[in-house]
């Protein structure tokens, strides 16, 4: 009873210490933003990463997730007799969560992970060490373009992931139930709102902003052994994927009522 | 040779040490005072102690360091002075004591504080730290990347001078990763005087080299702070490099300064343990699994 209790005990000091510091990370990241304290160089790079290099894995998950949604779709659309609303539940259903939610969780995959492994290795070969020497901020140098990278380049991946998803179901739909490009689509404009749509991209930003820090956070407090980076690494994608069904929640309930 | 006046014996000198760190109170935050004509020493370590995950790694250190001298710091492994090296540039906070630097206690200041006193230093670390990234150029040039006052030119014409000092020539386009252990060091060595240093800080210069690229690394090292008029702090566990170019060298074990002398006392002290270690005489607690012995 009293280990449990110490596990217990244990698991909320380890949690409190983890949003104390990821919170701290945050606000030191903010204050170089404000201050205009960017490196233009590292934050394309990183844009390059986050953003360009996961567009293929993003398009492929969408688009076989999109043709799934259609295919379930379309078969009880055509048990009610509503047929000629297909393309809309699945751009309504891409724009409001599949397509920030599942985005977020391929980039905190791709990118998170090399974000927690890049910079769990510098801190393990003093890398980070030898920044601080040199007078040069870490948060600066590391964390704010990746912060930056994540923040703008996530949300613009959600975007083309729901066009991505659409048009998967689009292919689904045509090839099971041959329905045309104009029937398909054209249920969209009168019934998909754009508020829903700012709403996943405004998901997005925040999704960003958890990849990069959660990512940024486990990298930065490796400790100085090898194996730690692997762990940190872990620990890095699965406090992502966890933060963004989390915040899911509460951003869905916020700006989709 | 600035900071040879202190070629007292050892055992003044020790006492002196002892002396000063007892006579420094915890709370005092002013700078060390010094005898009027002597030079104002360019480092100041007064009463440090420093404790890691409830270990106690150093113990009431004190110590000067001159401007323009070697200074040395040896010991046996694990006896702190890697530690003390870090806490020197500001990378650990001591738990208790000041560290000077030009007068100035570094262990009140902010890391924003603390970014402008490290332009004054540079530190070559026991693997390199070379950024795996970047280029030996990139590594070399990186503390003056955002430099808008200094022109490129001036820049590259830096990197080029310092890759020569170092016998790097030629290497600016090769990755950390196609570079030996040796020559690593020396890419680490150009980094760290990139922006004229006053203070030069070594971790195990020679660690992991082969004898003749450890004297290499050696020599380069008092090369550089001959040319430069750099003052260096170098922590080495290698007492046959460290005696042959240090002014001064300080002792650790067991937490505490043994001695500080010049390398002429140390080899003549009698402390067992300094003994033991200077003249590598394996004798004492542990020696009987010396192959050697």
């Amino acid at each position: 009873m009293l280990s449990a209790i110490a596990a217990l005990g244990s698991y909320v000091l380890r949690g409190l210490a983890f949003f104390g510091e990821t919170s701290e990370l945050h606000l030191r990241t903010i204050v170089h933003v404000s201050r205009g304290n960017i490196e233009l160089h590292p934050t394309v790079v990183q844009m390059a990463s986050v953003g360009v290099s996961s567009l293929p894995i993003v398009a492929v998950t969408m688009l076989f997730s999109g043709m799934v949604f259609a295919y379930h779709v379309a078969d009880q659309a055509a048990t009610l007799g509503a047929s000629q609303y297909v393309g809309w539940a699945v751009a309504e259903t891409m724009a409001r969560e599949l397509g920030p939610a599942l985005t977020a969780i391929v980039v905190a995959a791709r990118a998170g992970s090399a974000m927690a492994a890049e910079l769990g290795t510098m801190k393990v070969t003093e890398q980070i060490d030898a920044l601080r020497t040199m007078a040069t901020d870490p948060v600066q140098y590391l964390v704010v373009p990746r912060y930056l990278a994540a923040l703008i380049t996530v949300p613009m991946l959600a975007l083309i992931a729901d066009i991505i998803g659409v048009s998967g179901g689009y292919i689904m739909t045509n090839a099971t139930t041959g329905m045309t490009a104009s029937q398909y689509f054209g249920s969209i404009p009168g019934n998909l709102e754009e508020w829903t749509v700012a709403a996943g991209v405004i998901k997005g930003v925040f999704f960003g902003i958890i990849i990069a820090i959660v990512g940024c956070h486990q990298g930065l407090y490796t400790r100085r052994a090898s194996e730690e980076v692997g762990r940190a690494t872990t620990r890095a994608v699965v406090y992502c994927i966890m933060l963004i069904y989390a915040a899911n929640l509460v951003l869905t309930v916020l700006l989709l009522p | 040779m600035p900071g040879t006046d202190d070629s007292v014996a050892v055992g003044e000198r020790s006492a002196r040490a002892d002396a000063t760190s007892e006579s420094q109170p915890e709370a005092s935050v002013t700078a060390p005072d010094h005898d009027g004509g002597k030079q104002s020493p360019l480092l100041s370590v007064r009463d440090v102690s420093h404790t890691l995950a409830d270990t106690q790694i150093l113990d009431s250190i004190s110590f000067d360091v001159f401007p323009g001298e070697i200074f040395g710091i040896m010991g046996m492994s694990g006896s702190g002075k890697t530690t003390l090296l870090r806490l020197l540039i500001g990378l650990e906070r001591p738990t208790r004591g000041h560290i000077f630097f030009k007068d100035r206690d570094i262990t009140a200041l902010d890391e924003f504080e603390l970014n402008e006193v490290r332009k004054s230093m540079g530190m070559c670390f026991q693997y390199s730290a070379l950024f795996d990234s970047m280029t030996v150029a990139e590594n070399v040039a990186f503390a003056m990347r955002n430099r808008r006052d200094v022109p490129r030119e001036e820049i590259d014409a830096r990197v080029h001078e310092l890759l020569d000092l170092v016998e790097m020539e030629g290497q600016e386009d090769r990755m950390p990763a196609d570079l030996s252990g040796g020559m690593k060091k020396r890419v680490g060595i150009a980094r760290a005087l990139m922006e004229q240093p006053e203070l030069v800080l070594y971790d195990e210069p020679s660690s992991g080299l082969d004898p003749v690229m450890a004297c290499n690394i050696t020599g380069l090292i008092k090369k550089v702070s001959d040319d430069l008029g750099s003052t260096a702090v170098i922590v080495s566990h290698d007492v046959e490099h460290l005696l042959a170019i240090a002014d001064r060298v300080l002792m650790l074990h067991d937490r505490r300064v043994q001695v500080i002398g010049t390398p002429e006392d140390l080899r003549a002290c009698e402390i067992p343990i300094v003994h033991r270690f200077v003249h590598g005489i394996e004798s004492g607690p542990g020696s009987e699994f010396c192959p050697a012995r």
